[in-house]
């Protein structure tokens, strides 16, 4: 009996240690780190993946290759394509690391609803890389620009955009969800950041891109893709894409120049902002109130201010408020007159302050969007000036 | 028969992951949209009157679980035939348990594992529990309880702290009014879970210290309505109504969310590890209160029922439905309606009304005797 006993539990043990289906050995899977989704020729879509060679972003076993392998095939569905790519790419494909969509501008414009679904389905990709549009370019290109300090191009680029969007607030810091949240929101209108390569393409593909002081190709960040639906309506300047970000009260630090006099300017860097909307339809049409307070030091100054009076500081206060209001509303007017896309979710602030009110015109915001009486009122604080008081300039000139 | 008892802060954690059990994972009171939570509260407080339901029909006849008292309403044989849809009705709902947590652990985290297998080991797992008893299934319970408190504490900490929580997700409050959440109240919430609890009219009689078993079920029912309540916030928060409707396993989903210095992320295990646990203790429950209705009708322990039976659920959690949309629907659409309306409030109603007659008929006859002697 007890030998009988022992059997089983050693058959028992056999089948439910014996391990696990989903299994991938790290020498078998090549880690994706990027995708570019163009339009195919004959097909739907051209999926484009980078995988990353991990030998070579190690610089003790680094031999001078390609640090990755950029790829593409065509089809009409990504989830078939994600794992057809492997008809070049000899291992298994591990997506969850992926750090960067780009989707190709000819795309864009026609409409990127439909494969959208397959990244939010798939349990193995995660929400947390940057999607981006490739202005003026195929996505694809951008895959293939090589960069020194970061081998992998897709890599390079997230971590750009998150330093942009931390140090200055060029990037929008859209990921996957806010795009889909935008799309099933009445009261939003999703944006991107657009990226496009200075230099020449052809050039950027080779590591000798790497080798040069200035490289031949090199991706920047262009400016803030509009999109009307799913489609691409437009785009809007870097300066304005930070703007974009300071409504969203998403800056986390930033700098403005502020003209304090004719020809001279003054540098302020923004550290501390918050920003509140309030909105409400009175009549039909929608009032929008922004109210943006912040707060910065001096970071350079061409004026003779005496920053050793506090009435200086509120002189500049009050010459930065101006100036940062008529930032921020010539960025929502120009949004307004333009696109009529409601990018900045006033929409979604009207639902939730005045949900009575929006739910008719819910359907038509946009077009009620481009009427809305806008008013921004800013208040800037300047707390300190650096670690001089006077300026030089003052006995200078 | 051998005499079994639990003690009250092993009842306390068995309601507490009972009742989290598959609705943490499923997620409940979608219905009510970003009003869901306004749905459980009050869901809670119904839940509350539905557990006093129960213990009111247990404490008429102490130390009696319901099929004995089934018996003394009704004469053996109906009581058997009646015991019968019972434990039909429990295995069932065994089986939907496992499944859920099946469909979870094979569309989230292992997807080419076959989802017999993971029916398998959870309910051999069930098995081994059940055949040494309910007190290991008390004991179980109570250890591992103070992690599911400290996961979802953990969680809630990386979420608040990686600034995925936007609480204007909350707004509009009951912007469409009262009627989204009523539909959301009636009948899905109040059945699931809370209507469940009537697998613990067969947990009840053991308790030791009965007289404060009342206090403790109650506090149970309310300390896992609040972290249901909590959770469902926590889900509004972080996702936004729309993807939490749009999401299979909302708690996971939002655990995926989490990502703090690119350095802690991907801690879906904790929330598994929630799920598992709840999924553990709610189908062992079911599973019990189905191994009670064969003891009693066939008069045997129901230890030797408990292999046999878990295979049985083993085998049907993959026969209820062939895909998922199947099962989902058959769990909104069907279920709350034709099994557990009439299975957790319809019969319990009648048996009760049958049991207070009998009782006073009883009581008055035996006053009368009294008066003779």
């Amino acid at each position: 009996m007890k030998r009988y006993a022992f059997l089983a539990i050693l058959i028992q043990v056999m089948i439910l240690l014996s391990g696990c289906w989903d299994q991938r050995e790290l020498g078998e899977i090549t880690v994706v780190t990027g995708m570019a989704v163009d339009k195919g020729e004959n097909d739907k879509y051209v999926l484009t993946v980078e995988g990353i060679n991990a030998t070579e972003l190690n610089k003790q076993t680094a031999s001078g290759f390609a640090p990755s392998i950029v790829y593409g095939v065509e089809g009409n569905s990504l989830a078939e394509l994600a794992y057809k790519v492997n008809e070049g790419i000899s291992r298994h494909l591990i997506y969850s690391h992926m750090r960067t969509l780009i989707i190709g501008e000819e795309l864009a414009k026609e409409g990127i609803i439909d494969f959208i679904d397959y990244l939010e389905r798939n349990r193995e990709i995660r929400d947390d890389f940057n999607i981006l549009v490739a202005r003026g370019l195929r996505g694809a290109d951008i895959l293939r620009v090589t960069y020194q300090f970061q081998k992998s191009p897709s890599l390079k680029l997230h971590t750009q955009l998150d330093t942009m969007m931390k140090d200055w607030g060029g990037d929008p810091g859209v990921r996957m969800n806010d795009v889909i949240r935008a799309w099933t929101s009445s009261g939003r209108e999703p944006v991107m950041a657009a990226v496009t390569i200075l230099g020449d393409p052809k050039k950027g593909l080779s590591s000798e891109n790497m080798k040069k002081v200035t490289p031949d190709a090199l991706v920047i960040l262009d400016s803030l893709a509009i999109f009307k639906e799913d489609k691409l309506a437009g785009y809007l300047s870097l300066e304005d894409s930070r703007n974009y970000l300071w409504i969203q009260d998403k800056i986390i630090k930033t700098s403005i120049t502020v003209e304090c006099a004719e020809g001279r300017f003054m540098g302020l860097r923004v550290y501390n902002t918050k920003t509140k909307i309030k909105g409400e339809i009175q009549g039909g049409q929608p009032k929008i109130d922004i109210n943006i307070r912040a707060e910065a030091y001096v970071d350079g100054t061409h004026c003779n201010n005496q920053f050793d009076k506090a009435k200086t500081f509120f002189e500049c206060d009050r010459c930065a408020e101006k100036h940062l209001e008529k930032l921020i509303s010539g960025t929502v007017k120009k949004v307004q007159e333009e696109y009529e896309a409601d990018i900045f979710g006033f929409g979604e602030v009207m639902q939730r302050q005045d949900y009575k009110d929006y739910k008719p015109i819910e359907d038509s915001w946009d077009e009620k969007f481009a009427e809305a009486d806008v008013k921004v009122d800013t208040t800037v604080i300047i707390r300190r000036t650096g670690i001089r008081t006077k300026s030089f300039l003052n006995e200078v000139k | 028969m051998l005499k079994e008892n639990i003690s009250l802060s092993q009842l306390l954690t068995l309601l507490i992951n009972f009742l989290l059990g598959s609705a943490i994972v499923v997620g409940v009171g979608g219905d009510a949209k970003k009003d869901a939570w306004i749905a459980i509260a009050i869901a809670v407080l119904i839940g509350l009157g539905v557990m006093l339901f129960y213990y009111f029909i247990i404490s008429r006849m102490p130390g009696k679980n319901l099929f004995e008292i089934m018996e003394f309403c009704f004469k053996r044989p109906i009581a058997i035939m009646l015991s019968i849809l019972y434990i039909i009705y429990f295995l069932y709902l065994a089986c939907r348990v496992v499944r859920d947590f099946g469909e979870l652990i094979a569309s989230a985290i292992l997807p080419s594992t076959p989802i017999e297998i993971i029916s398998l080991t959870i309910c051999m797992l069930m098995a081994y529990i059940l055949y040494l008893g309910l007190e290991v299934l008390g004991r179980t319970s109570e250890i591992f309880t103070p992690y599911l408190f400290g996961f979802l504490f953990l969680l809630t900490i990386l979420l608040f702290a990686s600034g995925n929580v936007n609480l204007y997700e909350l707004q509009p409050v009951l912007g469409d009014g009262f009627q989204p959440v009523f539909k959301a109240l009636f009948p899905t919430l109040i059945v699931f879970p809370f209507g469940e609890l009537i697998a613990f009219t067969l947990i009840l009689p053991v308790v030791t210290n009965f007289k404060y078993c009342m206090r403790v079920s109650l506090l149970g029912v309310g300390i896992a309505g609040i972290l249901l309540l909590f959770a469902m916030f926590l889900m509004i928060v972080t996702l936004g109504v729309d993807v939490l409707l749009r999401s299979n396993f909302p708690m996971l989903s939002s655990a995926r969310e989490v990502s703090i210095g690119n350095f802690i992320e991907r801690i879906d295990a904790l929330v598994v590890f929630i799920m598992m646990l709840g999924i553990l203790i709610k189908g062992s429950v079911f599973m019990f209160a189905a191994l009670k209705g064969l003891e009693y009708t066939f008069r045997l322990p129901y230890r030797y029922f408990s292999l046999p039976v878990a295979m049985i659920v083993t085998v049907f959690s993959i026969l209820i439905s062939v895909n998922f949309g199947d099962h989902w629907q058959e769990g909104l659409e069907l279920v709350p309606y034709y099994l557990h309306l009439p299975m957790q409030f319809g019969f319990p109603s009648l048996l009760l009304f049958v049991l207070i007659l009998k009782l006073r008929k009883k009581k008055s006859k035996s006053s009368t005797k009294e008066m003779k002697f």
